[in-house]
């Protein structure tokens, strides 16, 4: 078999491409932002289009069958749009306000965790463990994982004084700087 | 297909509980992949032994790059012969993360071919990364990955993967084209990208406002905080809205202010703008009643780093304020300054911001052309170490001050 032919330097794909035709019209032009609920808000634009969106958590490590599942989700009610944010989270982006309710209903029902927006515990941000680094004092993603089974409740409804921002890291180099 | 292959008494707790589970993510992809399967293993053997497996070492990469692929194998091939391999591969992401269905199936499929099915998504730096393959498949996979439009991210002594907040895309607050910025900048640095020859790594990062949502104040070598000129504007109008909404405004706002430049009668709100520090609380707290005006620009910030080697270190001002306007040449000289002056003068493995608290402040800002201004000292009382020459006191002494 054949392979096609290698480019290099060329960098990543232009972000334009995967922008939602209402992000796009209002790039820079958006006017305020509502928190709906821990896992929806609205932003809202000069000209008073809307985009919806929807958050829920990861455990970073995905497997490609659950990058299609997720992808799927996004056909059925975003037209295909969809971003990660910073802390991994994944972040469904609905043009359709009919969609708003559906799409929540189906990540409840498929399990998903949705929230992690406002003065919460959002995603903890983490690094490799024993899943693949050679200098892991400690895992990574077992210590998360049983951390965020107990704090639960503030990343789905539970509001706190402020936004908080946790973090693991299983060695002094710190890789990525967890923050 | 292939079955289960190790017990995983310890691992199989950590599929029970709430949270997404890691563990059922790498069981997915094993149901596919030895390597897979095999992770499950060797994990479930570093949970009841408590030490890791991995080896680093050897060098591993495409053709032409020094970067992107971080070699890793199992010290233990015998018992698991499906990680004998499991090289890392990182997929430069596209700016503020944002994907399509079709582009993240393309991805599943790729790697599926040539891989464990698993993925970082993403790792701390920015990458999409893809975990566990071997040292045949690099160029396959370089080849079928590059061919549709993707190219790999920084590792080693490299300029990193820069990446950036969403900004302009879903924020109101973006004073900056974090977007594009970082695009552009890293398709300026594509060559000390995929080429290490820097005394350690470089990372860039990008928010559109001081809320800073990439947190890279904390940990990138440059620092890009969105900021602006003007004056706050207020609605009264949608403050008396909070008001009425129960914001206790006061309490909130008024009094959480850093500068305590902001007072509120219960009637009008006034904010006294030369001593506001852009910090973002008020604007966002109340975003249907103040937004910025004005000029838009950023700060550039220098020296985070995480601990190893010396200690961390937060990124601190070095430009108060930079206009960004496409082709964002002055920022792009800017930086090809700074790392010429951090090349000369660090030893290896020396950050940026290191080198700056070595040396001194003047040398630094010197080479890259910025003048030295208070707004570059740390905190109060924490002076920009900048070391005084003789011609200073020379010159004080010519016009006869003293
Ligand atoms: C030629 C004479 C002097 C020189 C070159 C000198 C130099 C300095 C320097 C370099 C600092 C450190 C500033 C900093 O790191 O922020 C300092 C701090 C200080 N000096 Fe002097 N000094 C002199 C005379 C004096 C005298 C005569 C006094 C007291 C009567 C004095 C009291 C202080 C005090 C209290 C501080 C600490 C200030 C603070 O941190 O707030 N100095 N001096
Ligand atoms: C009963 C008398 C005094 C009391 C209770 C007192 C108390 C203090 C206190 C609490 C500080 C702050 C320390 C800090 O937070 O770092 C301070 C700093 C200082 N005091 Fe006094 N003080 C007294 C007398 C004096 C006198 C007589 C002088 C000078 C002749 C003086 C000069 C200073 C200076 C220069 C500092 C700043 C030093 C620095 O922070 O580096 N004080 N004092
Ligand atoms: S923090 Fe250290 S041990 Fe953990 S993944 Fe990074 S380099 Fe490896
Ligand atoms: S850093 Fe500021 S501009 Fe960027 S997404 Fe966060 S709040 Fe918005
Ligand atoms: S932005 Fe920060 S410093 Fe400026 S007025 Fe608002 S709270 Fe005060």
């Amino acid at each position: 078999m054949s392979l096609p032919q290698r480019k290099t330097d060329i960098g990543p794909p232009h972000y334009e491409q995967f922008l939602p035709p209402v992000i796009k019209k209002n790039l820079g032009k958006w006017k305020y932002h509502e928190v709906i609920n821990p896992g929806l808000m609205v932003h809202v634009a000069e000209g008073g289009d809307k985009i919806w969106t929807v958050r829920v958590a990861s455990p970073r490590i995905l497997s490609t069958d659950t990058i299609r599942e997720i992808s799927d989700i996004a056909d059925k009610f975003c037209g295909g749009y969809l971003r990660f944010t910073s802390r991994n989270n994944v972040e469904f982006l609905i043009s359709d306000e009919k969609n708003v309710e559906p799409i929540q209903k189906e990540l409840k029902a498929k399990g998903y965790t949705i929230g992690g927006i406002g003065p919460r515990i959002s995603n903890v941000i983490h690094t490799q463990g024993w899943v693949h680094c050679h200098s892991a004092c400690t895992d990574a993603s077992g210590l998360v994982k049983a951390m965020m089974d107990e704090l639960y409740d503030y990343f789905t409804t539970k509001e706190l004084p402020n936004k908080v921002r946790l973090a693991v890291a299983c060695c002094v180099n710190m890789c990525g700087a967890v923050h | 297909m292939s079955k289960k292959k190790h017990e995983t008494p310890m691992l199989d707790e950590l599929k029970k509980g709430p949270w997404p589970s890691f563990v059922k993510e790498i069981e997915k992809a094993a149901v596919k992949s030895e390597t897979a399967n095999d992770t499950l293993g060797q994990v479930e053997k570093s949970y009841r032994t408590r030490r890791g497996y991995w080896k680093h070492g050897g060098i591993v990469g495409v053709l032409g790059y020094g970067g992107g692929v971080i070699g890793r194998y199992t010290s233990l091939p015998e018992e698991f012969p499906g990680v004998k391999f499991f090289h890392t591969v990182r997929i430069n992401q596209p700016s503020g993360w944002f994907y399509t269905s079709k582009a993240l199936r393309e991805i599943c499929d790729i790697w599926d071919k040539y891989g464990s099915g698993l993925t970082n998504i993403h790792g701390s730096t920015g990458d999409l990364v893809l975990l566990g393959t071997n040292t045949e498949s690099l160029e396959a996979i370089f080849a079928e990955y590059s061919s549709r439009g993707w190219d790999l991210g920084g590792s080693g002594s490299a300029m990193r993967t820069p990446s950036c907040c969403l900004g302009p895309a879903r924020c109101e607050w973006s004073n900056i084209n974090t977007l594009e910025i970082n695009y552009q900048l890293t398709q300026e640095f594509q060559d000390e990208l995929h080429r290490p020859a820097f005394p350690y790594k470089f990372k860039i990062k990008t928010s559109g406002c001081a809320v800073d949502c990439v947190a890279s104040i904390a940990r990138a070598d440059l620092s890009i905080i969105g900021t602006w000129r003007g004056k706050i504007q207020i609605d009264q109008s949608e403050v008396q809205n909070y008001a009425k909404k129960g914001m206790n405004i006061n309490a909130e706002i008024v009094n959480m202010c850093p500068t305590q430049c902001i007072t509120y009668d219960g009637k009008e709100m006034k904010i006294d703008d030369a001593e506001c520090s852009r910090c973002m609380h008020c604007i966002a707290k109340m975003t249907k009643a103040l937004r910025p005006s004005g000029e838009r620009g950023a700060t550039l910030l220098m020296g985070s780093k995480a601990p190893i080697v010396v200690g961390s270190l937060l990124s601190w001002v070095i430009v108060p304020f930079i206009k960004l306007e496409p082709p964002y040449k002055e920022l792009k000289e800017l930086i090809r300054k700074m790392i010429e002056w951090w090349d000369e003068n660090s030893k290896p493995r020396e950050r940026i911001g290191e080198v700056i608290e070595i040396k001194g402040m003047r040398s630094f800002l010197e080479y890259i052309g910025v003048p030295p201004s208070p707004a570059q000292v740390k905190w109060p009382r924490k002076d920009p170490f900048i070391f005084f020459k003789d011609e200073d006191f020379e010159k004080v002494f010519k016009k006869g001050k003293y």
